[in-house]
């Protein structure tokens, strides 16, 4: 008697539905598989046995064989095992409802339990573009999927559970839905803990205006990742697509059995040790890296020049184009990746130049050594730079309120919402992604704001490439600001966030 | 335009008191010409006549002529009449110099000279004492080394001043590496002189040796910062020599960096803490305006704060209570107009014009 169970497989963030096909023979009794499982699947066999034993349910004598179709695709993950063992189970007659239209999901435990997998939410929704109506899926992954309709879902404890229910003996009641509602989250920082600083938290605003990527320096204990902690509280909350995009990523590591969705935009904080492929993505069946896990967030890269340099370098594509390829020889994998790259260091090895509290001891050449580390591609892609300095006691003391992150949240959407309205048909989303027809396009500038920037071009020895930086970041001053045409004072305060510059290049 | 008989005498290889003990007699075109025994006639004595006399082959000179042209680097020699007359004091004057840029020099000229390893009160002091003087159509003269030289050069640059580099090597190997950039600023604003041939390298003792040359084109030497074995010592020991003024900033009396320029002091150099100080020493008028610009209300109450001292960002932010773009506005307009400048590490200071 042959048996055909669906379930899903994973290729980077998408899936695809697999039939399992299970023949019962007469004969000597074994236990075969076909279809290029990998070497989880294989050793499933001994699971599946135990686990349909254990639940009381037979296992049935003679040869048994499984395949798994469509046959040329390498087949990988731990959550086979369950649509394995009802397909035994439905040759061997156990099972005598119609298992057509639906999708079986999960790990077997020897005791017949269900234990929870990975990558759950970008199966369900593969599923339910494929017209599936009904999944059965561990109990434990229940949170990830709480939101996604169009699909009945049932969390199922054990496997005898599950038979029972399929020969309608029991009743399980379908997962309930949830409405996407960004307002139950809630950051746990604000920007209103955070005490002087203006200049910085004025650059932030910029940044997160206009998807600008931030370079913050400044001695040891400045308030660098204090600030850029805050940053996700005044990105505006991911849209249900958004959400869905990021969720899935998180879903595909495992990150998201706590929490329903990723409602607040990332914030990741990978240690300089993070070797390249967990920052890029990839393995040998690829998964995505941190900067995928930033994707819609920030991915916040501290001690910046402490990172191994072909890590630094592997950022470029991701910052260029938003997504991550990862390339193997059956495949391509793409993750996405559109993140706020926020970096911090310190000015020079000691960390104490132009500071005002120790002397800094360094070289000049040391600090230009140090400061060459980030090559100019990397640093070409950071539009905005700032200098921190540690803040004084006064100003720690001093009553004077400050803004939160409420309000300038408000003033980012308003400027975000400009954007959107601009950028219409154009390809692009933010000031920060403007190429150069762009540039021409909607950087006007008013005669006094060209005077400035001629003068400031000649003074400071500018590149074309810091020019039109400064061109990105007075266009979302501007916005900030509800103004069409670039002004005087938006050009004048562009220009003190791209300082870096005259000193790399002197 | 280069007279090959004088780029020929300068590459002999005599000691370059003899040359210009020569130069008094004779010029390099009819030594050329002379024979053996009209040489030793002359006074010349036998070696050096002899030398002479097997050297006369212009092969060599003609090829480094054409490479000189092509490299757009000019040959000054000594007898020539755009050859410095303030050098021509000095005991061992260069018997030639290449140079390129404007050799048309300013009145008033003053080497501003310190150590290679300074701190950023050093660097800082020098700019802003460059940058000012610049103003007032002093020349500014330095070794375009790092640290205090470097910052020197800027400062001139800046303020749209004319200053001359001075180096310790020759055209092609320009040392430090990473200052090419400023070099060429340089050259487009004013000249890069040295009395190396070429393909010569910058060996250690080269650099003493064109200190003297630092010192000799300006009318007084100020030492910015300087530790006791600094090699900026063995430019104003050259100064001494050559009857010049020695100016020093005071410095730190902790700092090991700074112990030269202390010394200095105490040892009868002018202490210098404004450029009025120095522009007193050269006979100028400082003018009495702080600023012969207009400004208005607000950027009259940012200045004050700035003149305090260094200061940050949220420093002024807070003294003045401005919102925080339109303060930064005003900052940038300042800064373009040259009358601040914000420092690496986030400090603002105040430079007078």
């Amino acid at each position: 008697m042959i048996s055909r169970v669906n379930s899903i497989c994973l290729m980077g963030m998408d899936g695809y539905v697999i039939d399992i096909e299970v023949d019962i023979q007469t004969g000597l009794p074994t236990f075969n598989m076909v279809g290029l499982p990998d070497a989880v699947i294989k050793e499933s066999k001994e699971r599946v046995k135990s686990a349909i034993k254990n639940s009381y349910l037979e296992f049935p004598r003679g040869k048994v064989l499984v395949n798994f179709a469509p046959a040329a695709l390498k087949k990988e993950g731990n959550h086979l095992d369950l649509p394995i063992a009802v397909s035994i189970l439905k040759a061997n007659d156990q099972i005598k409802a119609d298992l057509n239209g639906d999708i079986f999901i999960g790990e077997l435990a020897l005791n017949g339990e269900i234990r929870s997998v990975k990558g759950i939410l970008p199966m369900i929704i593969e599923a339910r573009s494929k017209g599936f109506k009904r999944a059965f899926i561990p109990i434990d992954n229940v949170n990830e999927i709480k939101m996604i309709d169009g699909i009945d879902i049932y969390a199922v404890n054990d496997l005898k559970e599950l038979i029972h229910f399929l020969n309608s003996e029991i009743q399980i009641d379908k997962v309930e839905n949830i409405k996407y509602d960004v307002k139950s989250a809630k950051h746990n920082v604000d920007f209103n803990e955070v005490k002087g600083h203006s200049f910085a938290k004025r650059a932030v605003e910029i940044a997160a205006a206009g998807f600008h990527n931030i370079l913050m320096y400044g001695p040891p204990g400045s308030g660098k990742t204090m600030i850029a902690q805050r940053i996700p509280t005044i990105l505006p909350y991911l849209t249900y697509e958004e959400s869905l995009e990021v969720s899935k990523v998180y879903s595909i590591v495992g990150g998201l059995k706590d929490t329903d969705m990723i409602f607040l935009p990332p914030f990741r904080n990978p240690h300089v040790n993070v070797s390249t492929n967990s920052l890029i993505g990839g393995g040998t069946v690829p998964i995505p890296g941190e900067v995928s896990l930033a994707h819609n967030g920030v991915l916040f890269l501290d001690e910046f020049t402490e990172f191994k340099k072909e890590s630094l370098e592997a950022l470029r594509q991701p910052l260029e184009d938003g997504v991550v390829t990862i390339s193997r020889v059956k495949a391509k994998y793409t993750f996405p990746a559109r993140f706020m790259l926020v970096a911090a260091m310190n000015p020079c090895p000691c960390g104490y130049y132009g500071s005002n509290i120790k002397e800094c001891k360094c070289t000049e050449i040391q600090i230009k050594n140090y400061l060459s580390r980030i090559s100019g591609p990397i640093l070409d892609r950071i539009d905005i730079h700032i200098e921190l300095n540690p803040v004084k006691f006064e100003e720690l003391n001093s009553d004077d309120k400050e803004i939160s992150s409420a309000e300038i949240l408000e003033r980012v959407i308003k400027a975000r919402y400009i954007q959107k309205e601009r950028f219409k048909g154009e390809g692009i989303l933010y000031n920060s992604h403007m190429k150069s027809k762009h540039i021409k396009k909607y950087c006007k500038l008013d005669k006094d704001a060209e005077s400035i920037l001629e003068s400031a071009y000649k003074k400071y020895n500018m590149t074309t490439r810091s020019y039109t930086k400064i061109l990105k970041i007075s266009r979302t001053i501007a916005d900030l600001d509800n103004s069409e045409i670039i002004g005087l004072k938006h050009i004048a305060e562009a220009l003190q966030y791209r300082k870096l510059d005259g000193t790399l290049i002197k | 335009m280069n007279n090959v008989y004088e780029l020929w005498f300068f590459m002999l290889k005599i000691n370059r008191k003899k040359k210009l003990d020569i130069l008094k007699i004779v010029n390099p075109e009819e030594l050329y010409k002379m024979k053996i025994d009209e040489t030793i006639n002359m006074g010349i004595d036998f070696i050096t006549a002899e030398y002479i006399s097997k050297n006369k082959s212009l092969e060599e000179v003609q090829n480094l002529q054409k490479y000189l042209k092509s490299k757009n680097i000019n040959f000054l020699f000594y007898n020539s009449e755009f050859y410095p007359q303030t050098l021509k004091y000095i005991e061992d004057a260069p018997i030639g110099l290449f140079y390129m840029g404007n050799i048309n020099f300013p009145n008033n000229l003053l080497a501003i000279v310190g150590s290679r390893k300074a701190t950023s009160y050093g660097k800082t002091t020098a700019y802003k004492m460059s940058y000012e003087l610049s103003k007032y159509e002093i020349g500014i003269v330095s070794g375009m080394a790092r640290g205090i030289d470097t910052e020197a050069h800027l400062g001139s640059l800046d303020a749209g001043g004319y200053t001359i580099a001075v180096l310790g090597s020759g055209f092609d190997n320009i040392y430090p590496k990473e200052n090419i950039k400023l070099l060429n600023r340089i050259i487009d604003n004013g000249c890069v002189l040295t009395e190396y041939l070429p393909n010569i390298k910058p060996y250690g003792y080269n650099f003493p040796e064109r200190n003297r040359i630092i010192s000799g084109l300006s009318k007084a030497v100020l030492v910015v910062e300087a530790s006791i074995n600094s090699g900026s010592m063995i430019t104003v020991n050259c100064a001494l020599e050559q009857g010049k003024d020695v100016y020093a900033i005071p410095g730190d009396i902790y700092k090991e960096t700074s112990r030269g320029c202390n010394k200095l002091i105490k040892e009868g150099a002018k202490l210098i803490d404004s450029v009025d100080d120095i522009l007193y020493e050269f006979g100028i008028r400082a003018e009495n305006s702080q600023y012969n610009i207009e400004l208005d209300e607000c950027e009259q109450r940012i200045l004050e704060c700035i003149s305090e001292g260094k200061i940050t960002f949220e420093q002024i932010k807070n003294k003045c209570k401005m919102e925080t773009s339109f303060l930064l506005t005003k900052l940038t307009l300042l800064e373009c107009r040259g009358i601040i400048k914000r420092l690496y590490g986030g400090n603002y200071v105040l430079l007078k014009s």
